[in-house]
């Protein structure tokens, strides 16, 4: 017997109550002797020893009311016998299938498919199956069928895959994709069993909705070893790692689909430096690859791929007006963390319109809008009108105009709050928008002065006060975009620059307004990007299309107009188109897959036991004393028994209340 | 306070009860009551002669004439007209709840008084004298006798006497009407607290004997009138019976059952041809006296 619920046993602790009001009332009241009981005729006449068996009973009715309902609670089973043979009908099997891509390794996949019909061999006939292989993800290959021969046909189609997948992971989603199922479920895991694979919590080990588990083995211990390389400055550093062969074997070097170098590798040797800083590197996107010719059991992972990024880089000019330049010191450092990134970064006053060409820049930073000289603010204009863009800010030379320049949203005349205002924080209101991807704003950023605005048309704020005004707004102008803040991007007016958003503010804006896309680094096979176009223009999709290794596009003609998750399950470079410009990213075989070494036998066994032991999880949708579980729930007799005893202590408590009743009206 | 007042309060229970002994109790209350009759005529013990009777065993021989035997050699008793001697049985009831009270004086306790008082009379008037003592079953019997040791004999029994068990009233009178021999009183002592209908049939047979029966019903104060301030669990004393009241209307309804409860005793006094007497223990034994010197009166 079990309990699925053992924590409600706290609830025994509820038996004290009834102990302690029945001894509470247990000498009330007064008994004084008579002689002439049989004259008070409106009253029940109980014999002592009546009387206190009723009590009694009364009390051991409560008390086994609150026992069984604790029981109820805590959901008890029975184990169901197990020598009594379940029906083929309430029962399923889920052959799940390892397709991880250290399965690739030598006869390891060949022999995992013929375990796998041996399964199929050793079911009865009728037996239900469902066919799952287990690679980036847990996926059903089959509906739950009896046609042995359709898995036999999936399984002779099933290869090997790029991805890797946790252990934890894959029992999860065995779980969400079986729940429903209310059988008795079977799951047989057919895996090379990965040491690298296994979960940080044994616990998360354990088929939550398998009713039982057999774990089949395939693959002895190989070695194997993965080459690794990374880029810096023209400098290009390549790492063996793992258990490298006897024969050290060549290591090539393609670029661009060049071969560039070949290499005889040393034995034992882990590591080699080439110097290729000499090297004339495509402008944009270049992609090496690393080809290691050893003969290891293992080839999927002799092979790395590497994306240097030689893009144009994204130029910035910061107009100041003070003399100090203290205005533009703040927005400067900031986006000069983005210089690696390829942002070239210019400083001047906005008066020296003679020393700088607007033409010459992707994004112009104005640290306060109302400070710009007439001739600089008609040349702005132009320049954002033709596609340049303008992130702009407003300031103590902004409070005396009635109107913002190049935006026409109107600076109320009260436009400056006094000392006395209440200090803001900022509100997003739009979420979605690019500008604030992955940007906490909390209430960290205060701001104690900013300029009033009335919104014209066409402008639309993304940020707003506590207070409801208006703090970041969005306008188009022509084919450029102008970002306005207002309140000054130094800490003059507010604490935003010493905020931990701030930088990543300024790294959206930019992103957003040159329409660029900063790859990320070091994915692996499996995983995501999104991309295409959303209807929504509230939802920003950096990335329009995403180029494969083999110059192939991943999204279709039809795809390129909705949002889209892209999986990349090919390792190579790929090419990640955003609005006006491109990104390369590289993606390589999982690092945990190149490990081959088998968990230990003890953890295996351990696994096996915990799977087999531990009762199905409560799980919504799912009874976990179903018929097809080991365990047999008896809580509707349970139910039953309930009631019945709370029937009883009604009918033993109004027996005694009708006595009491007449003592105390 | 006079003398004739002093003797007076003689008659009350709760003075009775710190007397040392019944025979001072009886004699206290008769002297009472003699007191309070002024020794009026109509219950006097006159001296005028009447007749005279042949002797038969168990005449007390102080009443012999002894001129007559010298005489004529024949023995002979002088009677006078106060003085025409009877029986007198006391039927005592001495069960457990005879044994109830709510002030200094139980139900038994005052029947002991009232029979030890009869007792007395009985002596003074030179009658026949029997005790018969009884719960659910004959206790103690001493057949009535004229014999100088009769009463203090009756005193002892009395004194024995304890409450238990329970009443039924068919054994005492079975044996009661087994060993009557002669015509007299008898004086049935008890709380008669029992269900009317098993009453009336276990005293029928008093009916028809020629005996003059008075039915002393003798009830604490705290029968005739419950009274209770609180929630209480009334446990009856016989049967272990128990029943929870509370103050209010069912005050008012016992205090209406007693009341027919007690006539109902009445009833069946009248059916059984015999008087009723209530003895209320908290009042003086006056009344219950008196009823039985009427009685007395009337047999002469």
């Amino acid at each position: 017997m079990t309990f699925f619920a053992p924590l409600f046993f706290l609830g025994l602790l509820g038996v004290a109550l009834p102990l302690w009001l029945h001894r509470m009332n247990y000498s009330n009241p007064e008994t004084r002797p008579f002689t002439a009981t049989f004259l008070l005729k409106h009253t029940k006449l109980t014999a002592a020893t009546e009387q206190r068996l009723r009590y009694l009973l009364l009390l051991a009715a409560r008390l086994l009311a609150l026992i069984l309902l604790v029981l109820l609670f805590a959901k008890p089973a029975l184990e169901r016998d197990a020598t009594a043979a379940l029906d083929e009908a309430d029962r399923t099997h889920y052959l799940v299938v390892d397709t991880s891509l250290s399965m690739a390794a030598e006869g390891r996949f060949a022999q995992a498919v013929g375990a796998a019909r041996q399964v199929l061999d050793d079911l009865p006939g009728e037996a239900r199956v469902q066919l799952f292989s287990m690679g980036e993800n847990l996926a059903a290959l089959s509906a739950v069928t009896s046609d042995r021969d359709e898995i036999r046909r999936l399984l002779e189609r099933l290869e090997p895959g790029t991805g890797s997948m946790d252990y934890g992971v894959a029992m999860q989603q065995l779980n969400a994709l079986v729940r429903s199922a209310n059988t008795h479920r079977d799951l047989v895991l057919i895996s090379d069993l990965q040491r690298s694979n296994l979960p940080e919590r044994f616990a998360d080990l354990v088929p939550a909705a398998a009713s039982s588990m057999q774990l089949v083995p395939v693959g002895e211990e190989q070695t194997n070893a993965r080459v690794t390389a990374t880029w810096n400055q023209g400098q290009l550093a390549v790492a063996f790692t793992g258990a490298l062969p006897a024969q050290p074997g060549e290591l090539e070097i393609w670029l661009n689909g060049n071969l560039l170098r070949r290499e005889l590798l040393a034995p034992g040797a882990r590591q080699l430096d080439f110097d290729l800083s000499a090297l004339q590197l495509l402008p944009g996107g270049n992609r090496f690859e690393l080809r290691w010719l050893a003969e290891d059991d293992l080839a999927a992972d002799n092979r790395f791929f590497l994306a240097v990024d030689r893009s144009v880089r994204q130029r910035v000019l910061i107009l100041t007006h003070r003399p100090d330049l203290s205005d533009g010191l703040f927005v400067e450092t900031a986006l000069d963390t983005l210089s690696e990134q390829g942002v070239d970064l210019n400083t001047r006053f906005m008066s020296d319109s003679g020393r700088y060409n607007l033409a010459d820049y992707d994004l112009v930073v104005a640290t306060d809008l109302g400070a710009l000289p007439a001739s600089l603010r008609s040349d702005l204009e132009g320049f954002v009108r033709d596609g340049g863009n303008l992130l702009a800010a407003l300031g103590q030379a902004s409070l005396s105009l009635s109107q913002v320049p190049l935006s026409g949203d109107a600076i109320r005349a009260d436009g400056l709050p006094g000392p006395s205002a209440s200090r803001q924080s900022l509100v997003a209101s739009s979420t979605a928008h690019p500008l604030l991807d992955n940007l906490n704003l909390g209430n960290a950023i205060s701001l104690y002065r900013w300029v009033s605005l009335s919104p014209a048309n066409g402008s639309r704020v993304i940020v707003q006060l506590g207070s409801g005004e208006p703090w970041a707004l969005e306008h188009r102008l022509g084919n450029g975009r102008l970002l306005l803040f207002t309140s000054p991007l130094d800490s003059s007016w507010s604490n935003l620059p010493l905020a931990p958003a701030f930088v990543p503010l300024l790294t959206n804006a930019l992103q957003w307004l040159s329409a660029t896309y900063v790859a990320p680094e070091g994915l692996q096979t499996g995983s995501s990007l999104m991309a295409g176009r959303s209807a929504d223009s509230a939802i920003s999709v950096p990335l329009q299309q995403i180029i494969g290794p083999s110059a192939t596009p991943l999204l279709e003609l039809s795809q390129l107009n909705q949002v889209n998750l892209v999986k990349l399950t090919e390792p190579g470079v790929y090419e990640l188109q955003a609005a006006t410009s491109s990104s390369y990213v590289a993606i390589n075989t999982p690092t945990a897959e190149s490990d081959l070494t088998p968990m230990a036998a003890e953890q295996s066994s351990r696994w096996i036991e915990l799977a087999n032991a531990a009762p199905p999880e409560l799980v919504a949708g799912m009874d976990p004393a179903g018929p097809g579980s080991q365990w047999q729930s008896f809580e509707n007799w349970l139910l039953l028994l309930v009631l019945l005893v709370i029937l009883a202590e009604s009918i033993a408590a109004n027996a005694h209340l009708r006595v009491r009743r007449q003592v105390a009206r | 306070m006079n003398t004739a007042s002093a003797r007076q309060n003689l008659l009350r229970p709760d003075i009775l009860v710190g007397l040392a002994n019944l025979d001072l109790v009886a004699r206290a209350a008769i002297e009472g009551l003699l007191v309070g009759l002024h020794r009026s005529p109509s219950f006097g013990f006159s001296q005028e002669f009447a007749e005279y009777r042949a002797y038969q065993p168990g005449d007390d021989l102080r009443f012999v004439d002894w001129n007559v035997f010298a005489r004529t050699g024949r023995t002979y008793l002088k009677q006078y007209l106060g003085e025409t001697s009877t029986h007198l049985t006391l039927m005592l009831d001495t069960s457990a709840s005879m044994g109830f009270a709510t002030g200094k004086v139980s139900k038994l306790a005052c029947a002991k008084f009232l029979a030890a008082a009869l007792a007395y009379l009985a002596k003074r008037q030179h009658d026949a004298l029997g005790l018969l003592v009884f719960d659910t079953q004959v206790r103690d019997f001493r057949p009535p006798r004229s014999a100088a040791d009769a009463f203090p004999a009756i005193l002892h029994m009395l004194e024995r006497a304890q409450p238990q068990a329970g009443t039924s009233y068919s054994h005492p009178v079975r044996h009661y009407c087994q060993s009557l021999r002669q015509n007299g009183i008898l004086a049935v002592i008890s709380d008669f607290l029992d269900h009317p209908e098993c009453m009336l049939d276990e005293l029928k047979p008093l009916s028809g004997l020629g005996q003059d029966v008075i039915l002393f019903q003798v009830l604490d104060p705290g029968e005739i009138s419950l009274k209770i301030d609180k929630p209480v669990r009334m446990e009856d004393v016989e049967t272990g019976l128990q029943v929870n009241i509370n103050p209010g209307d069912q005050i008012l309804d016992y205090g209406s059952s007693m009341r027919a409860h007690i006539e109902s005793v009445k009833n069946i006094a009248h059916r059984t041809g015999a008087d009723h007497v209530l003895v209320d223990t908290s009042q003086p034994l006056e009344k219950a006296l008196r009823s039985y010197l009427l009685h007395r009166q009337m047999r002469r």
